[in-house]
């Protein structure tokens, strides 16, 4: 009894280790052409079912293929090297914005073209559009629209795309105010804002931290302002 | 979207309801300005800046036709010099008067 007990389990897993061998063989030629050692795939299948056997040599194969593309990628990125030193202020890492500023003829704003740093995020490079707003226009025939004394003390950026710009009180206390000013002050950075960062739709203007009732008593400040190109004067050609 | 516009607050609703209402008036707005804008012109002839439309503070709230009047500049010691003067501010007066009576009479009499 337990002598043909025994054979019959040798012959059942002789059978499926054939049958195993078999399915491996057939596999081979598609799924792993790089000359799997016969050995190892045949020690490995006998403790394997079927299935999961010709699960392995598929997983193998997936493997070795996401290995060569990988392998692929990394030489794809490493043939383009750069010839010269990498430097932070060439010019790929550079982009032109338009900024906008007061004309000084007219009630408009006019534009002026200036380079600022390609960094990745967004609120990088609206910050420095502030700031390059708050140094004011080199155009001749454009005029400040921001006290040269303010000073940028936060940008955020939500969820929803909208810009929180935080400046400091002297953006108040040296403001001429009235209202076109005030107009030009904001639209000013609202439209220099959206106009070259479509990732920010709204601007909110905060004064050392908090939201307050308006500019300089003219424009209310407890809003989102969005992009208002009417009042920019795009015809005129961007001084540099 | 919904979510971070809601949570900024009762303040921004009651700003968007006002904008609301105050764009239902944008056109009444602007016609009042323009005859405000013509009387002066022609009781005390002072030169026409234009009509702009933004969100003024003084007009927050304001579910009606709004308009902000800027008569003089008293930083200009000639416009302070008239501020100063009845007869000037009487003229003005009048003019303000005048236009808002035939604002009504064009505009709200028709409704």
């Amino acid at each position: 009894m337990a002598i043909t007990k025994d054979s019959i389990l040798l012959g059942t897993v002789a059978a499926v280790c054939a049958a195993l061998l078999i399915v491996a063989l057939m596999m081979r030629p598609e799924r792993a052409p790089e000359a799997v050692p016969e050995g190892e795939a045949g020690e490995a299948l006998p403790s394997e079912t079927p299935d999961e056997a010709a699960a392995f040599v598929t997983g193998e194969g997936a493997a070795g293929g996401v290995a060569d593309g990988a392998e692929g990628a990394a030489e794809a990125t490493a043939s383009p090297a750069p010839t010269g030193p990498p430097s932070f202020t060439s010019e790929p890492n550079r982009r032109e914005v338009l900024l906008f500023f007061q004309e000084a003829e007219g009630d408009s704003l006019g534009p002026e073209r200036r380079k600022i740093f390609l960094t990745s995020s967004v609120a990088d490079q609206a910050k420095q559009i502030v700031v390059e707003l708050i140094n004011g226009p080199q155009d001749a025939d454009l005029l400040p629209t921001l006290p040269p004394e303010t000073r940028l003390l936060g940008l955020y950026l939500d969820r929803a795309g909208t810009a929180f710009v935080d400046l400091s009180q002297e953006v108040v206390d040296y403001h001429p105010g009235g209202t076109e000013e005030e107009i030009a002050t904001i639209f000013s950075l609202v439209d220099s804002l959206t106009y070259n960062l479509p990732e920010i739709q709204r601007v909110r203007i905060l004064v050392a931290g908090e939201e307050r009732d308006s500019l300089k008593d003219h424009l209310d400040l407890r809003r989102d302002y969005r992009q208002n190109l009417s009042i920019v004067d795009m015809d005129r050609r961007p001084g540099q | 979207v919904g979510l971070d516009e809601g949570v900024q607050g009762k303040g921004n609703l009651e700003i968007i309801l006002w904008d609301l209402a105050q764009s239902a008036f944008l056109k009444e707005s602007s016609a009042l300005a323009e005859i405000v804008q013509d009387n002066l012109n022609e009781a005390v002839g002072i030169g026409n800046r234009g009509i702009k439309q933004a969100p003024f503070r003084v007009l927050m709230g304001a579910t009606m036709p709004a308009i902000l009047i800027e008569v003089a500049f008293i930083s200009n010691p000639e416009e302070e010099r008239r501020l100063r003067d009845a007869a000037f501010k009487d003229r003005l007066a009048g003019a303000i008067l005048e236009s808002v009576k035939r604002f009504q009479d064009k505009y709200v009499r028709s409704r």
